[in-house]
């Protein structure tokens, strides 16, 4: 909604600058969006031309001798359509236009005192031009008195502000509405509205018969108007309507829409001629078909409300008119409807065609029918006046006729207990009384009276909103809570962070990436017992792009290393906590994973040291050291249906006790390949599974006074061996066994060549000092055990 | 004999004196001090002498050992310092050389706010709730005053899956999930989480994006408390100096409804590029719980109120941090994220 400041100045004694008015609406009324000058340029007259010569260089300038009143200006015009005898707009020297400041000068030998000026020039957007003035200067109307304000002539010396459309204020898409709203803010008075018009003797409604067989309509007036002339409309309301944002058309198309932003009561005209006599409101039948003011043929479904003449469409129902019945140039005779429609209703139509219009954004939110007729007699006044309209006597109406206002009991206590600040009841009473509520006193408090043209207000929290508002959000309190309960994360809350600030620690950069991701991808690195999870895919996505719930995060992560590497960043360590999306059946899933991407050299090598590039075994490392942070007992296995998209060999499953948490391999180098970036390390856990554990305080463990001892071994077994077994092995053998390090991993010559020689550091501790005889058995008893077990011999 | 002590004495004093190594000083000790030593020559040269004259001579040599002997070992430990001085004057570094490079990660700009939004939070004992954000169109929309058809759906226009589920479009759903599991016990809350709109991807805006949704319910709440609250939060958010200031707004599930605005922290109100010339910047939407909402978690509006508050984590940010395109968040550049990898 754009709202005039000179058409508010008609209705409400106002006192206060425009800019300022803007200002304050934001606090006390609505958001304003913006403020400004309808019209920036500046030193604008009207200019009568006297003569005009051919310039005597030039094929296209004239030479004009322009009349201001008390003096004349001689002026070089390049316009195809200046001619003597019009008065024009003549911006002086000095005057400031969007193209920039007028001068005095010289045109190819010529002196030039100023210009005559286009619309375009003043800085008025074309749909607001007439098309005979798109081409050259604007003429003015005979009236126009030479070197008086032009822009006043025009009445475009206005502000305009424009109001954020919130989809409750309703009343405040009106001119009306809104300055009963700064009427609240400034206590000031409205200027009551003044208009008659003559009705002849023929009778509306001998005229015109009206039927309402839908219940969506709620209420419809009708009045006929005859001979009328179309033509241009005066200069006030071409100006009101370029101001609230709408093209002038002409007089009778233009009062429509005047009244719309006056009462906002939508209003429609149909070419009587064309109509006939008859008007039924009907729900629409499937399928049934009508061509649009616009020309384009709709077709609509039993859910649209439309206008008809008893058989066949001629306007969808506060949406669009139809061509059938138009109103031309050619036109006669109008039928005016002023209508109530169900908003929902609307709101339907307007969406499934895609057809908003001023008239569709006050129906969705509802219209006041308490006003249809004054805004239906307002423009017969306006049609008589400037369209020489004969107005017939009457009026046909269906419909209910009048809602009573809703009563709201209130009272100052209540009001205090929403608030926390106490505003007497003779103040709230007051603030009720200027935003037009009638209001009675009685034993529980105060009556509110709340008019039909308030339809967003119902219960007495919306009185409390316009008490607050208009009272000043500035006086309230500023306090704390007093609540009886407790705060703080949960534990799994606390991991995830301490996750965060361990692996951002260790290097890596967390990322953000989009949920919603290209289908084609959505299966990759999948757990082979993930692979039966349905992908959840929206029904109207915005493009392929963003179509479907990612069930991993690691496409998206690739997305970001190809993004970086691209851009020579070669090192990348990446990591992401996000979910997966699900449906089995009717149940959507959603789990938290955590997922990492690693790639390029190791980070944290001195700058002297070798440089080393990032590893599976790293990777282990990192996870590893999480792992303890996070105090969980995590193994390692090999997968035996790793997703395609990691290297077969080089994968592993991470359990917790004895359930898959997630995976850690090397993408494998055909898909890394394809997606053009470096040898890459990944990891994606079910951080769900992973944090769900109960954890048990740390409980010390006495240090034994005896130094502990190691013993190396050099364990010769099978090539293929998972080492990792026979770590776990060595660690169950013994309690004494406090530690296991693996040093060296030897395969080579010096061996057969079906097997490996893996070093190993085994630490024992005791409360009791070992002797090497106790440490001798033990090592036998391991090498019998890794043997039996194993087929691992010592290595020679 | 005394003659003879004070040449030994002093020619092993020079020799001390010249030595420079530890093996010639060595060399010095075994020939002064040993059994063939020139000391041990003169008291060999007193076997006819006088028990008397024995006792003043031996005394006298055993004070020239003893002071050969301390020359020594004073030696001794100028040469080691010495040794230790050229073994510090080799080791010089050159200490502007840079140190061992610990990489430092970062943490995302946007969980970075959230972390500090919620320590905030919890430091004012709230819970911090989490809900599903592909939600159900009740929770959504329904439950939060918002049915089917009302006019505040075109406010975000949504992603939908069937009929009856959406991508969340607010963290709002968490407010009624809370609520119902709290059945009717005074909740106390923030919830952050992604959201998503139908909204073409652009410097301002984003498909998906984050938002911070708190809720207080009890007793005895009133606007006071909501403005009070929301005052800690931008002061503590940026500075201690700034003012907040509502303005009327409208959100289906608050009623009032307001839009609160921080006083600039660039240029503290008196108006300036950042603040569009307004000396205020917009930063939430708040309000008191609407009683439609109340009434479908369980709780009597008549005993109960409550208010809500929510915030655009990006907005936030890159107010604070000053950045001016919404997609450098999701783009993850490196040179973006590693500008984050210190506090604040």
């Amino acid at each position: 909604m754009i709202v005039s400041y000179n058409w508010l100045k008609e209705l409400i004694k106002l006192n206060v600058p425009a800019e300022k008015l803007a200002e304050e609406m934001s606090l006390y009324s609505v958001e304003v969006e913006s403020f400004g000058k309808l019209i920036e340029a500046t030193n604008l007259v009207v200019g009568y031309v006297k003569s005009k010569v051919k310039h005597e260089n030039s094929d296209h300038l004239n030479v004009c001798m322009v009349n201001l009143g008390d003096y004349d200006l001689q002026i070089v015009c390049g316009a195809p359509n200046v001619e003597v005898g019009q008065k024009v707009i003549v911006a002086l020297p000095g005057a400031v236009l969007p193209g920039g400041t007028i001068k005095k000068s010289v045109i190819r030998g010529v002196e030039s005192n100023g210009m005559i000026c286009s619309l375009q020039e003043l800085g008025l957007e074309s749909k607001y031009i007439p098309s005979e003035f798109s081409n050259g200067i604007y003429i003015l109307k005979n009236d126009a008195i030479p070197g008086s304000n032009a822009l006043e002539y025009l009445c475009l010396d206005d502000y305009v502000i424009e109001l954020g459309l919130t989809p409750n204020r309703m009343d405040l898409l009106s001119m009306l509405g809104v300055a009963n709203d700064i009427k609240a803010m400034y206590k000031s008075d409205l200027i009551p509205l003044t208009y008659s018009f003559n009705e002849i003797e023929k009778k509306t409604s001998g005229e015109l018969s009206v039927k309402l067989e839908t219940r969506n309509c709620y209420s419809y007036y009708a009045r006929i108007v005859e001979d009328v002339e179309i033509k241009e409309s005066p200069n006030f309301i071409k100006a009101r309507l370029v101001a609230s944002g709408i093209r002038p058309i002409n007089n009778v198309v233009d009062i429509t829409n005047y009244i719309l932003m006056l009462f906002g009561q939508p209003l429609h005209s149909f070419d009587k001629d064309k109509l006939g006599n008859k008007i039924v409101v009907r729900r629409a039948k499937v399928g049934e078909k009508t061509v649009t003011l616009d020309g384009i043929e709709r077709t609509l479904n039993n859910k649209d409300i439309v206008i008809t003449d008893g058989e066949k469409p001629v306007c969808i129902a506060g949406v669009m008119g139809g061509q059938n019945t138009e109103v031309t140039s050619e036109t006669k005779n109008l039928v005016l409807e002023s209508a109530v429609f169900r908003p929902l209703s609307i709101r339907r139509t307007s969406s499934r065609l895609a057809l908003r219009s001023e008239s569709s954004i006050r129906y969705e939110r509802g219209v006041d029918l308490n006003q249809s007729l004054a805004a239906l007699n307002y423009a017969c006044y306006l049609l008589e006046k400037y369209a020489n309209g004969k107005v017939l006597k009457g009026y046909v109406h269906e419909g209910i006729e009048h809602v009573d206002d809703k009563l709201i009991e209130l009272d100052e206590k209540y009001v205090e207990s929403c608030l926390g600040v106490n505003i007497p009841e003779n103040k709230i009473i007051d603030i009720l009384e200027s935003l037009s509520f009638k209001t009675k006193k009685n034993e529980n408090g105060i009556l509110v009276y709340v008019p039909n043209r308030r339809l967003d207000i119902s219960i007495k929290e919306d009185l409390v909103e316009e008490i607050a508002r208009i009272y000043g959000y500035d006086k309230l309190n500023e306090t704390l809570p007093i609540t009886n309960v407790n705060g703080g994360l949960t534990r799994q809350q606390e991991s995830r962070r301490l996750i965060r600030h361990v692996l951002s620690t260790m290097g890596f950069n967390e990322t953000m990436t989009y949920s919603l991701v290209h289908p084609n991808i959505v299966n990759e690195f999948l757990l082979f017992e993930n692979q039966n999870d349905e992908t959840i895919v929206l029904n109207h996505p915005m493009s392929e792009d963003h179509m479907a719930l990612r069930k991993s995060l690691l496409p998206s992560l690739i997305e970001v290393v190809k993004y970086n590497q691209a851009r020579k960043m070669k090192d990348n360590m990446f990591f992401e906590i996000g979910k997966r999306y699900y449906h089995h059946g009717e149940e959507t899933f959603e789990e938290n994973l955590l997922s990492g991407i690693l790639a390029g050299s190791m980070p944290n090598t001195p700058w002297n040291g070798e440089h080393k590039n990032i590893d599976f075994f790293y990777t282990k490392g990192i996870l590893d050291l999480m792992f303890r942070k996070l105090r969980l007992d995590i193994k390692y296995e090999v997968m035996d249906n790793p997703p395609k998209e990691l290297h077969p060999n080089r994968v592993a499953k991470i359990l917790l006790n004895n359930k898959v948490i997630g995976f850690i391999g090397e993408l494998h180098p055909k898909y890394a390949k394809i997606e053009g970036i470096e040898e890459s390390y990944v990891f994606e856990l079910f951080l769900d599974i992973m944090l769900s554990e109960e954890k048990t305080i740390i409980s010390f463990a006495s240090i034994t006074k005896v130094p502990s001892v190691d013993r190396d071994l050099a364990l010769v077994m099978d090539l293929h061996q998972n080492v990792g077994e026979i770590i776990e092995a060595i660690k169950r053998s013994d309690k004494m066994i406090s530690n296991i390090k693996i040093f060296d991993v030897y395969i080579g010559e010096k061996i057969a060549s079906d097997k490996k020689s893996v070093a190993v550091r085994i630490t024992l501790e005791s409360d009791e000092t070992l002797t090497e005889d106790v440490i001798s058995t033990k090592m036998r008893k391991l090498l019998k055990t890794l043997e039996y077990r194993f087929n691992i011999t010592l290595r020679a | 004999m005394n003659t003879k002590l004070n040449e030994i004495l002093t020619k092993a004093l020079e020799e001390i004196e010249s030595a420079t190594t530890f093996l010639k000083l060595n060399e010095i000790k075994a020939f002064y001090t040993g059994k063939k030593s020139p000391l041990s020559e003169i008291m060999r040269m007193l076997t006819n002498a006088t028990i008397e004259e024995k006792k003043t001579i031996g005394a006298a040599s055993n004070r020239v050992k003893q002071q050969i002997e301390e020359a020594i070992s004073n030696k001794r430990v100028a040469l080691e310092e010495k040794e230790i001085n050229d073994k510090l004057q080799a080791e010089a570094l050159d200490v502007t050389l840079p140190g061992y490079e610990f990489k430092k990660g970062s943490i995302h700009p946007l969980n970075k706010t959230i972390e500090e939004l919620e320590d905030i939070f919890v430091s004012m004992g709230y819970s911090i709730a989490e809900g599903p954000e592909v939600e159900i169109d009740v929770f959504n929309f329904e439950m939060l005053n918002v049915p089917k058809g009302h006019p505040a759906r075109d406010m975000q226009d949504s992603f939908y899956i069937n009929e009856n589920i959406l991508m969340r479009t607010q963290t709002s759903p968490v407010q009624v999930r809370t609520l119902l599991e709290a059945e009717g016990k005074p909740v106390k809350i923030v919830c952050p989480g992604k959201v998503y709109r139908r909204d073409d991807d652009d410097a301002t805006h984003s498909h998906q994006f984050m938002q911070l949704e708190g809720l207080v319910v009890d007793k005895n709440i009133t606007m006071s408390d909501l403005k009070g609250t929301l005052s800690v939060l931008m002061k503590k958010m940026f500075g201690e100096n700034r003012k907040i200031r509502f303005k009327p707004s409208y959100f289906p599930f608050t009623e009032p409804s307001v839009e609160v605005d921080v006083s600039c922290f660039k240029c503290g109100g008196k108006g300036c590029s950042m603040c569009k010339h307004t000396g205020w910047i917009e930063v939430l939407g708040a309000g008191m719980v609407h009683p439609n909402v109340l009434k479908g978690a369980g709780y009597d509006p008549k005993v109960w109120k409550g208010f809500a508050f929510g915030a655009g984590i990006e907005r936030l940010t890159m107010l604070r941090h000053n950045i001016d395109d919404i997609r450098n968040f999701y783009t993850n550049d490196y040179r973006f994220l590693k500008q984050f990898e210190g506090e604040r």
